[in-house]
């Protein structure tokens, strides 16, 4: 998966941003940014399993992020597939997380919108509108995982989980991976999303690849003999790939010698009432595979 | 690639009878032959050959060789060669003769040149504008970091030209990217010229003879880059007598050794250099990691050139260079160039002189490492074949003209990936081949005394050649489908004419006025995002997705002499208009991206500006002070809003004073001290919060600027005793980078603060990022024998 390898490669490459970045120094900057954005930023989604589905509102902030941040309460918002319509209901002890019933799920092939009324960001006094569309691609079967223990420095070590599977081969494909450990998300960050696509792979079998890396010296990611891991591979869209790559690499520190210039994360929220909307709603479709962790791993 | 030779050779075969059979003397006698140092046979490029009596005279060419014709008569023949006792030789011209001559260095001189003119009017006299020429004796003056001086380094302190980053290789010409820049080492094309990520060079200064940078009024027969030719020579190799050179620094070293085969008719150059920091240094750390750390490069350097006669010469010369890195057990990677070329020089007769050349380019990296149990391993690779033709005819003492034919085929693999111990191929073979012609011819033609015209015009077609695969994408840049090319079918061309003019007006004997235009087309472009580029970087083609860019540069300069030409002042004035430059979508990813030519986004650009330069080229204080005014800017649909915004090099002012005073006749001081605008950066206005993630929100892009960049660097070079009869030489060169310590931003980011007011919400700061290179000192022992 194209994106996993490139990890590699820079790990190798570290040696050399270990030449130049290591080494190098910092000091706070004294900058005096201005501040005249207001806007919405929307996260939700929407996915295959059978729950309850969550949208968060909130308004952007200052670039220093001093402000507390503010959530969009009150709003309208629904989630429809063209032919149902799933309203969320504002949680009441988290305000601007909007919930669908615990009975919706989505399924592959149908397109999903979320919309989103009756909220006045900027405080002009005119209700805006936003809305955003989601293709929820189909899933991916999962044949089977195994681990694999390595270490790269005393800093870098843990279990590799290697995925074996066959690729459906029909175009572009684009991979969400999350893991799981005795229950408990260990991916719970967008920072810490694996994303790949199936770029020289397509209609080839996955057998073995490496497609997740968990350092135990993060004390969450630690593996014991014994302890069940999952791998969760989500079906997910090139734009929601593209919106995950925009808001790790504008997350990633920038050096003139492997960044890019800094750019605003793409989304797919538009609205006829403002131009200053960010996030995603993105929807999807999730495969599970889960396995104990023994010493002496061999592929099923 | 048959086909490709045997179609080159049909149309050199149509060129030479046109002009080997001429020696028209209608126009008076001609004199030429070379002009070399007398002490290691080096040709002297841009020795000035003058007839006094009728004031008119030529420059030398790259070999040395000079042609010049004038009615019968006697004359007074001089031969002069900055830093060289002037030869003036009485001869009675009634035949076509051969003249060489062998200059002898002014050791009182030689010391004291800095920037070279090869004739101390030439600032005025030559049509050529916007031009610099260097040879390596003046850039080992230049006070440099860790001691190691650098060619590039040096360049990036001329006017117009700014360094794509610190530390880095990489620079800009006049607001132009890095990748327009065509880099040369005796002719063949170098693709990534650093090492170390760009804290070295692959230049090694005791291989190098001279370095010419060209930023506008590019000749006729350079071609393929927008911005600037860099021109290096390699020195021919001593052909008097054995000799070495060489130097001890503290994180690498290096040894020249030099000398004739058998006789004077040939000679060798063989010149290596490695650093050490993997050895010495890495198994001091306390770090376990930095212990298993591999990291160096080496370089080698070959070139041995045999003359069979007075017409007929033979180059050989070869480059190796290779960075190696990686962790022990774990990871290894490397990448480099390689390259040569063989040159045969033939003077047909003494008006018509010619160069065949063949020349092969070479730049690959590959990386292996172990993850999960497997070896993945990936490889890019470039390699060019190229054959030319270039001729020198001296038609009389009023024009030369110039013409040739080039032709070369580029061979690109950028992706090749495996697993070992799995026979599939995981990534699609990516590979593509081009063909890039050019014919080309010019002329320089002296008007009466004062006015000079230099015209040409050069014809360029590129070629895409199968087997390859073409993506197809709608207006939005959206993949609809690809289309596989079978081998040898060319599916696309590209051709343009791209016209040269200048003009020389003398203003009277110390002063000059010079106009340039012209047109440029680059082919070739570097798939990168980052500013200063890093080895991953591959270069891709012009497509039917992306087309050819293309440059106009006019230019026009004043340019005057003082103190009997011991000052040269200029100021030059450009403008330039890009078309189809290349930028790529926000958040690109260009490795392993087989639908790259969907991410490029195309546009315009303009840059211009003013470059004022005083120089000092004599006495004990010499030097050059330039200051530089100037703007680059891009306007490109997708990005920005379709709104004109700086280029990623646009610094408007920039000053470098570069300064050596011979405090004795051992000791010399030098400093340098630059200062620039800071880089175009995008701020940002705003933050949004995704799950626990703050990221930032833009305005526009480039819409502020960093910190102005400024730095002082001083050296003391104490030389030993310079008795010429002893056989070892030997001088210590103590140098301080960042004298003053000044903390230049190298990159901006938003961290999270330590402190945090809010709980959990994450407070960011900005936090500048600078180079460690701060008080630091170099000490570097130099030798020759």
């Amino acid at each position: 998966m194209k994106t996993k390898l490139k990890s590699y490669i820079f790990n190798i490459f570290g040696i050399l941003a270990l030449f130049m970045v290591l080494q190098s120094c910092t000091e706070k900057a004294e900058i005096e940014y201005t501040t005249k954005y207001i806007g919405l930023v929307v996260e939700g989604e929407i996915t295959t399993d059978t729950t309850v589905h969550t949208v968060i509102l909130r308004k952007s902030n200052d670039p220093e992020n001093k402000i507390p941040v503010q959530y969009i309460s009150k709003a309208t918002v629904t989630i429809t597939d063209g032919k149902n319509i799933f309203p969320l209901t504002e949680n009441p002890d988290k305000k601007g997380y909007y919930n669908t019933l615990p009975n919706v799920y989505g399924i592959p092939g149908n397109n999903y919108t979320l919309n989103i009324s009756n909220v006045d960001v900027n405080n002009d006094g005119v209700m805006e509108s936003y809305s955003a569309s989601s293709l929820l691609k189909n899933e991916l079967p999962i044949d089977s995982i195994s681990f694999f223990y390595q270490k790269f420095s005393s800093d870098f070590k843990g279990l590799a989980v290697n995925l074996y599977t066959q690729d459906i081969g029909e175009g572009r494909d684009y991979y969400l991976i999350k893991i799981i450990k005795n229950s408990v998300l260990i991916t719970d960050s967008l920072y810490e999303y694996s994303i790949a696509n199936n770029s020289g792979f397509e209609g080839k079998y996955y057998g073995g690849i490496s497609v997740y890396f968990l350092n135990e010296t993060k004390p969450d990611e630690l593996v014991n003999p014994g302890d069940t891991v999952t791998l969760e591979l989500n079906g997910i869209t090139e734009d929601y790939f593209n919106f995950i790559t925009g808001i790790i690499t504008e997350y990633q520190p920038k050096n003139p010698i492997f960044s890019g210039p800094s750019a605003n994360v793409s989304t797919n929220l538009t609205s006829s009432t403002s131009n200053n909307v960010s996030g995603f709603f993105a929807a999807y479709s999730i495969k599970r595979k889960t396995r104990i962790y023994q010493i002496l791993q061999l592929p099923k | 690639m048959k086909r490709w030779m045997i179609s080159l050779l049909l149309v050199l075969n149509l060129i030479y009878p046109a002009f080997a059979g001429v020696e028209n003397n209608s126009g008076g006698i001609t004199i030429s032959g070379y002009v070399k140092d007398a002490e290691n046979g080096e040709a002297l490029i841009g020795a000035t050959v003058v007839i006094k009596e009728l004031k008119t005279g030529v420059n030398t060419n790259i070999y040395g060789f000079y042609s010049l014709t004038a009615p019968t008569g006697n004359y007074t023949v001089s031969y002069t060669y900055v830093g060289y006792t002037t030869i003036n030789k009485a001869i009675e011209l009634k035949t076509n003769s051969t003249i060489n001559i062998e200059l002898k260095s002014s050791s009182v001189l030689l010391d004291e040149v800095l920037v070279t003119t090869e004739r101390v009017d030439k600032n005025v006299k030559d049509a050529e504008m916007s031009v610099s020429k260097l040879e390596m004796k003046t850039i080992k003056k230049i006070p440099a970091l860790m001691g190691e001086v650098d060619v590039i380094k040096t360049i990036q302190m001329l006017p117009g030209v700014v360094p794509t980053a610190e530390g880095t290789s990489g620079f800009s010409v006049r607001g132009g990217g890095n990748d327009q820049n065509l880099i040369i080492l005796d002719e063949a094309p170098v693709y990534n010229a650093s090492h170390l990520m760009g804290f070295f060079s692959v230049f090694n200064n005791d291989a190098v003879r001279d370095v010419t940078l060209y930023k506008g009024d590019i000749p006729a027969n350079f071609g393929g880059r927008l911005s600037s030719v860099l021109d290096v020579h390699m020195k021919e190799g001593n052909n008097k007598k054995f000799s070495g050179t060489g130097g001890v620094g503290l994180i690498s070293s290096r040894l020249t050794l030099e000398g004739p085969i058998a006789n004077e008719k040939t000679s060798f150059l063989i010149s290596g250099r490695r650093t050490y920091a993997d050895v010495v240094f890495f198994p001091l750390l306390s770090d376990s990691n930095a212990q298993k750390a591999i990291l160096y490069f080496y370089d080698l350097n070959l070139k041995i050139n045999h003359q069979f006669n007075e017409n007929n010469r033979l180059f050989l010369s070869a480059y190796l260079g290779r960075d190696i890195f990686g962790q022990k057990d774990l990871s290894s990677a490397g990448f480099g160039n390689k390259t040569a070329t063989l040159r045969w020089n033939h003077q047909y007769n003494s008006k018509l002189f010619s160069n065949l050349t063949a020349i092969v380019s070479n730049y690959e990296y590959s990386l292996k490492t172990k993850f999960g149990g497997s070896n993945y391993n990936w490889k890019s690779n470039l390699l060019d074949y190229s054959i030319k033709a270039d001729f020198n005819y001296y038609l009389n003492s009023n024009n030369e003209i110039k013409f040739g034919v080039a032709s070369t085929i580029h061979q690109l693999d950028p992706i090749d990936a495996w697993i070992d111990g799995n026979t599939t191929q995981y990534f699609p073979r990516l590979k593509n081949s081009e063909l890039e012609h050019a014919v080309y011819i010019s002329n320089e033609q002296k008007i009466g005394e004062k006015l000079t015209l230099k015209y040409g015009l050069r014809y360029s077609m590129f070629q895409n050649i199968g087997k390859t695969t073409l993506n197809h994408f709608d207006a939005n840049h959206n993949f609809i489908d690809s289309i596989v090319y079978p081998t040898g079918k060319i599916f696309n061309t590209f051709s343009g004419f791209e016209p040269r003019l200048g003009l020389l007006y003398t203003l009277n004997d110390v002063s000059s006025i010079k106009a340039s235009y012209s047109h440029t087309i680059q082919y070739m472009q570097l798939a990168s995002v980052s500013n200063g580029g890093m080895p991953l970087d591959y270069w891709f083609p012009s497509s039917p997705n992306v087309k050819p860019q293309s440059a106009d540069q006019y230019a026009i300069g004043y340019f005057r002499n003082f103190a009997d030409n011991k000052i040269e002042v200029s100021i030059e004035s450009f403008y330039k208009t890009l078309d189809h430059v290349i930028d790529f979508k926000d958040h690109a990813q260009p490795l392993f991206n087989d639908r790259l030519d969907g991410d490029v986004r195309t546009g315009t650009a303009k840059s211009y500006g003013l470059e004022f330069m005083v120089k000092k080229n004599t006495g004990r204080l010499t030097g050059w002070v330039s200051y530089t005014l100037s703007k680059a800017k891009r306007k490109i649909p997708e990005i920005n809003k379709g709104i004109e915004y700086p280029a990623p090099y646009d610094k408007p002012n920039n000053i470098n004073v570069i300064l050596t005073y011979e405090l004795s006749k051992k000791l010399n001081f030098s400093t340098n001290w630059v200062f620039a605008s800071g880089t175009p950066i995008t701020y940002p206005i705003g933050s949004q919060t995704i799950g626990n993630i703050v990221d930032e929100i833009y305005s526009s892009r480039n819409g502020s600027r960093a910190r102005d960049y400024h730095r002082l660097d001083i050296s003391l070079t104490l030389k030993g005793n310079d008795n010429p009869n002893k056989f070892w030489h030997g001088e210590w060169v103590f140098s301080l980078y960042n004298a003053y310590g000044r903390h230049n931003d190298w990159t901006l980011n938003m961290v999270t603060d330590k402190n945090q007011p809010n709980g959990e919400q994450k407070v960011l700061h900005s936090e500048r990022t600078y180079l460690p290179f701060v008080f630091f000192p170099g000490i570097t022992y130099n030798f020759h024998f």
